[in-house]
């Protein structure tokens, strides 16, 4: 089996996220933040420590500013439906995830309103001159995904921010994608709420994801409950992250999700990333040599065009063609990947593409495989039309 | 009621407390807020057996949000 389904989710999970689930299970399941006793304060010390593995990492001066969520949608709906009021105008672009284009389509319904910020080519300027066209005087939030997980297109986040803060405005990066694989720095680039998977590019269990929000106060919980602190009071801790994390925490995937960002430390992103840039890189170019194979984007170059590679095959429904690669051992993603706004933006809507994401575990030999039963693939259906 | 401790209420900010005051070389132990303490609700607290003072204002010169406190009998 060779698994290039990364994009949805990582797999296998390193060693040391294996041992460490196991371990927490077996050792420290207690409910943290919840009783005295040494195994509640030992659990609630593994999730401070993965507060700290996620600071260290994005660049985090409040470690309390952290919260775990289930997984990245539950991070984007907190702060889209925690902080937009009735008549708020909110500029996203014409690649985003369902995780946000669904809550916002809700929130339209409670009078919020957006606008897509559409670009043609996707360089820099063109893609800074459509948000800025987009933006109103009632403009109170910029939302932009990091890096599309259809194209693999690398948004320009870092002067995006910068442009929202000139007029005013907060912006929410959705890092799904790019966590992992990108550096990113939520202090020095000002990011006001970062939202990202804990168990794609950092390597975690699924049921992680992570919310960094600049100013806590600015965004109303979504859910209430209990958080092991003021019980006596029925009003919902104002602080984070108890006010945006009630309920009993996912401790065995959160201590994952510690070993997994420990892991693309060790390793180094940007070791990561080259690596699967090479591999995007060779995939792409015995690709473009195969007939009938439809590549939407240029070669990945780990700049602009990061290794998530989107294709199809012919005039086959990409569901149909994912599935005949499934047949050959060969685990990759059809359709639109949550993500239909992509898809439209380059035309691909009716059909979709199918999806190949490499990860650290991926080898050279896998992408051989992988161009090479495509290619038997190609032949055969030329060989039926 | 022998302890001396400092009030902060989440685990996440006692653990945070724990690691500023440790920084500045005051050991302290992190418990749950028991019965014996009124009107404190339910949380937890730094019991600080030595230089509490010293503790109460590195803790609010940091920033940390301090409920309350509670001093233990003083020998």
């Amino acid at each position: 089996m060779i698994y290039l389904d990364n994009g949805a989710t990582t797999y296998p999970k390193p060693q040391n996220v294996l041992l460490s689930v196991n371990r927490a299970l077996r050792e420290y399941g207690a409910n943290p933040g919840r009783s005295g006793h040494a195994m509640s304060l030992k659990a609630a010390e593994e999730i401070f420590n993965c507060r700290k593995s996620v600071a260290s990492l994005f660049n985090v001066q409040n470690i309390e500013n952290i919260i775990f969520t289930l997984n990245c949608t539950s991070a984007c709906n907190t702060v889209l439906k925690g902080t937009l009021k009735k008549g708020d105008h909110v500029v996203v672009s014409c690649l985003e995830h369902n995780a946000v284009m669904r809550p916002l389509n809700e929130l339209t319904k409670k009078g919020i309103s957006y606008t897509v910020a559409n670009f043609k080519d996707t360089d820099d300027e063109s893609i800074i001159d459509a948000f800025r066209q987009a933006i109103t005087g009632k403009t109170k939030l910029i939302v932009c995904v990091h890096v599309s997980n259809v194209w693999g297109i690398r948004m320009p986040i870092e002067r995006l921010t910068a442009l929202a803060h000139i007029y005013g405005i907060d912006i929410m990066v959705d890092a799904a994608q790019s966590a992992g694989m990108l550096p990113i720095d939520v202090t020095a680039n000002e990011i006001d709420y970062l939202c990202t998977a804990g168990h794609k590019g950092l390597y975690g269990p699924m049921g992680t994801g992570v919310m960094i929000i600049a100013d806590p106060d600015k965004v109303e919980s979504l859910t209430q409950g209990g958080t092991g602190s003021s019980s006596l009071s029925i009003e919902q801790p104002s602080n984070p992250p108890d006010k945006f994390e009630s309920g009993t925490p996912n401790l065995s995937g959160i201590v994952g999700l510690k070993s997994g960002i420990e892991f693309v430390k060790n390793r180094g992103v940007n070791n990561i990333l080259q690596r699967e840039t090479f591999l995007a890189q060779r995939l792409y170019d015995k690709l473009k040599n195969v007939e009938g194979v439809n590549l939407y984007t240029p070669r990945p170059d780990g700049e602009k065009h990061l290794p998530v590679l989107s294709f199809n095959l012919f005039d086959k429904g990409s569901e149909e063609v994912s599935s005949l690669l499934g047949q050959n051992g060969i685990y990759t993603r059809g359709g639109l990947h949550c993500a239909p706004a992509a898809h439209i933006y380059m035309g691909t809507e009716d059909k979709g593409t199918v999806r190949i994401v490499p990860s650290a575990f991926t080898t050279r030999e896998d992408i051989d495989k992988t161009a090479f039963i495509i290619n038997k693939l190609s032949y055969k259906i030329k060989r039926n039309m | 009621m022998d302890k001396n401790l400092i009030i902060v209420g989440s685990i996440t900010y006692a653990m945070k407390s724990k690691e500023i005051l440790s920084s500045n070389g005051i050991l302290s132990y992190i418990e749950k807020i028991t019965d014996s303490i009124p009107d404190a609700g339910c949380g937890y607290a730094l019991n600080v057996p030595h230089d509490f003072d010293s503790a109460y204002n590195i803790l609010k010169k940091s920033g940390m949000k301090i409920r309350s406190v509670r001093r233990g009998r003083r020998p």
